[in-house]
C-alpha cells in the first residue's frame, strides 16, 4: 500500500481513535478534571491494589503440596 | 531461583557446573541483585515482585490505548491469574514473558503516528533479545508477534533497527557460550529440556475432565478455602480452563484480523499481540496443569478487555454495552474459580491474617517457608546434624528417597547450607535427566561427603515417565560408601515408617547415629 520512510510501510493515521487515557468524557472540573488530565492515575491505583492485596499472603510457602500435608 | 544465582556468585556457571534448563538471563539478574543487596529469600522475592509488576504493567499499558477502564481491567485480570500460582517467586518465565510482551507492545507502538520509531523499535528488539536470555523457548511467540510486524508492517529501516536491538539483547549469549562452553550450552538449554526431560513432564493432551494428572494439582486439593458458589470438580475446572484459553486465543486472532481488515490504526498492534499470545499455547499443550495454564493465560486473558474494546468500537457499540462486554474475562474466570478468584481471595485473606499457615525452616540466619509444621522441625534437626558432621567446603548432595526416581528435589536445602558446596550438577533434579544412565550422579556421590534424601516427593504420580526407575548405580554407591546417620520426621504418604529426611555420611564418619 503506502510507502514511507520512518520505519513503517503501513502508515498509521495521524489521529488516534482512542487517545491514551481518554474515555470519552470531557468538560469536567476539579479532581475529575485532574484525573482526566492524568489518565494513568486511576488504572495505576486500581491495578496496584490488585497486586498489593494478596502480596503478604502469598509471601509464605509457594507451592501447594505443603499447605496441609499429604 | 535462590540457589542458582548464589552458585554463580561463587564461580559456578549454569549449564557447565549445574543443570539449568533455561537461559542464563534470570540467574544473572538475580545474582546481580544478590551481589548488591545480599543473598536472601527476600531479595529474590523483590526481583520476583518486580517481574510481576513488569508483566502486569505490560498488559495495563496495552489496555491504556483504549482508555483507563480497559487499562485497569487488563491489569486486574492479569493480576488475578498470575499472582496466585507465582506470588513473588522470581521465576524466569515471568521475567521473560514480561520482557517479551513489552517488546511486542513497543514494536507496535512504533507504528503509531508521532512515535520515535527508530528508538522504539531498537528498544523493542533489545527487550526481545533479553527475554530470550531468560527463556529461549519464547522464540515461538516472539517470532510470531514480532515476525508479523517485521515481514509486513516495517520498512527496511525499521527492520534494521529491530534486528539491531535484538542482536544487542542476544549478545550476552556469546559470553555465556564462551564461559560455559558450546557443548554444555546446547546440552543444557536444548537437548536436556527438549528431549531428555519431556517424557517425564508431559501430561495428557487434552487434559481429562475427570481425574488429576498433575501431582501438584492433586496436592492443591488439600487446601480448603470457603467459596460460596457451586463449582465443578477441580479436574473439570482444569479441562474447562484449557478449552476456554484456546477459545480466547482464537477470539484474539479473529478480532485482530477484523481490526486489520477494517483499517483500524490498532490493526497491526492487535495482530502482533494476538499472535504473541497464541504462540504461548504450546506451553499448556505439553503440560496442562494449573501452573502452566496460569503462566500462559495471564497474557491472552489480560489482553482480552482491550481486544473487546476494539471490537465494540468497530461495531459502534454504546459505551455502557462496551464496558459490560469488556468484563467478559472477569466472568470467564468464574468457570474455574478455584485457581483464580478463590486462590486469589485465599491470599488476600491470609494477607490480613485469616487462616494464615506459615512455618519456616531456619538455619544459619536463613529461612525458607513451608506450610507443614513437621517438615521444618525435621529439617532443622537434620541441618544441625549436618553442621556438626561437616566442615566448610564439604560436598553435599540432596536427592529423593530413591535415587532411581528423580521427579523433583528439595533444592532449598542447599540455600540453607551456604557453608557447604553442592556435590552434584543436579541441584534441580528432573526425571530422565538426573536419573539417566550417563548422568554422572553416581560419580558425584563417590566424591561427596554427605547425602540428604527427602521422601517428600516419593509418592509422586503422573501419567508420564517421571516415576519410571532410572539408573540404580547411585543407590548402589550410596549403599557401598555411605552409612545412615539418622532419620528425621515421619512421612506416611511416602510409605509406612518412612521418615521425611535421611542423612547419610561417609562410613566411619558419625554413622549409625539413629
Amino acid at each position: 500500500m503506502s510507502t514511507e520512510t520512518a520505519g513503517t510501510t503501513d502508515a498509521a493515521p495521524t489521529t488516534e481513535v482512542a487517545p491514551p487515557g481518554a474515555d470519552g468524557d470531557g468538560g469536567r472540573t476539579g479532581v475529575r478534571a485532574w484525573l482526566d488530565r492524568h489518565g494513568w492515575v486511576v488504572p495505576t491505583v486500581v491495578v496496584g491494589l490488585a497486586v498489593a492485596l494478596p502480596l503478604r499472603g502469598c509471601s509464605g510457602p509457594r507451592a501447594p503440596p505443603w499447605r496441609r500435608g499429604s | 531461583m535462590i540457589v542458582f544465582p548464589e552458585r554463580l556468585l561463587r564461580g559456578d556457571v549454569p549449564n557447565r557446573d549445574y543443570l539449568h534448563l533455561y537461559g542464563p538471563g534470570s540467574i544473572w539478574t538475580i545474582a546481580a541483585v544478590f551481589k548488591a543487596f545480599g543473598v536472601s529469600l527476600w531479595t529474590e522475592r523483590v526481583v520476583g515482585l518486580l517481574q510481576l509488576v513488569g508483566l502486569i504493567a505490560a498488559t495495563t499499558y496495552v489496555g491504556y490505548r483504549w482508555g483507563r477502564y480497559a487499562a485497569a481491567l487488563c491489569g486486574v485480570v492479569t493480576a488475578v491469574i498470575i499472582i496466585p500460582p507465582i506470588g513473588a517467586t522470581a521465576l524466569a518465565w515471568v521475567g521473560g514473558v514480561a520482557l517479551a510482551l513489552w517488546a511486542v507492545a513497543l514494536a507496535a507502538r512504533a507504528l503509531d503516528a508521532g512515535a520515535d520509531r527508530r528508538r522504539t523499535l531498537a528498544l523493542a528488539g533489545l527487550l526481545a533479545g533479553v527475554a530470550l536470555l531468560f527463556r529461549p523457548d519464547l522464540v515461538l511467540c516472539l517470532g510470531l508477534g514480532l515476525g508479523v510486524l517485521f515481514l509486513w508492517a516495517l520498512d527496511g529501516a525499521g527492520r534494521r533497527r529491530l534486528v539491531l536491538g535484538l542482536a544487542i539483547g542476544l549478545s550476552p549469549y556469546l559470553v555465556h557460550l564462551a564461559v560455559a562452553g558450546p557443548g554444555n550450552v546446547v546440552r543444557g538449554m536444548f537437548i536436556e529440556p527438549v528431549f531428555d526431560l519431556r517424557p517425564g513432564r508431559r501430561l495428557p493432551f487434552p487434559p481429562p475432565h475427570d481425574e488429576y494428572t498433575s501431582f501438584l494439582n492433586r496436592a492443591f486439593a488439600f487446601r480448603d478455602f470457603p467459596w460460596p458458589f457451586p463449582t465443578p470438580r477441580q479436574p473439570m475446572q482444569i479441562a474447562v480452563w484449557f478449552w476456554v484459553l484456546v477459545a480466547v486465543c482464537a477470539a484474539l486472532v479473529a478480532i485482530a484480523v477484523w481490526s486489520k481488515r477494517s483499517g483500524s490504526p490498532h490493526g497491526w498492534r492487535l495482530l502482533a499481540l494476538a499472535l504473541f499470545a497464541t504462540g504461548l499455547l504450546p506451553q499448556v499443550v505439553q503440560r496442562a496443569d494449573t501452573a502452566h495454564l496460569s503462566w500462559v493465560s495471564c497474557v491472552p486473558f489480560g489482553l482480552l478487555p482491550a481486544f473487546l474494546a476494539e471490537a465494540a468500537r468497530l461495531r459502534g457499540t454504546r459505551v455502557v454495552l462496551r464496558r459490560t462486554a469488556m468484563l467478559a474475562p472477569l466472568a470467564l474466570l468464574f468457570l474455574f474459580p478455584h485457581f483464580t478468584y478463590r486462590w486469589y481471595a485465599d491470599y488476600v485473606a491470609q494477607s490480613v491474617g485469616y487462616d494464615r499457615v506459615v512455618y519456616s525452616v531456619d538455619h544459619r540466619g536463613r529461612s525458607f517457608y513451608y506450610g507443614r509444621q513437621d517438615v521444618p522441625v525435621a529439617a532443622e534437626a537434620m541441618l544441625d546434624d549436618v553442621e556438626a558432621l561437616t566442615e566448610a567446603g564439604d560436598r553435599v548432595i540432596v536427592g529423593p528417597g530413591d535415587l532411581r526416581r528423580t521427579p523433583y528435589s528439595e533444592a532449598y536445602l542447599y540455600y540453607l547450607l551456604p557453608e557447604l558446596t553442592p556435590g552434584t550438577r543436579y541441584i534441580e533434579m528432573d526425571p530422565g535427566v538426573a536419573n539417566a544412565e550417563d548422568s554422572g550422579l553416581a560419580d558425584e556421590l563417590r566424591d561427596a561427603d554427605v547425602v540428604i534424601l527427602s521422601t517428600m516427593y516419593d509418592n509422586w504420580v503422573e501419567p508420564n515417565t517421571s516415576m519410571e526407575p532410572g539408573s540404580d548405580e547411585p543407590n548402589r554407591v550410596l549403599d557401598e560408601l555411605y552409612c545412615l546417620h539418622d532419620r528425621y520426621g515421619d512421612n506416611p504418604a511416602a510409605g509406612a515408617g518412612r521418615p521425611i529426611f535421611e542423612l547419610y555420611v561417609r562410613c566411619g564418619q558419625g554413622e549409625d547415629g539413629a
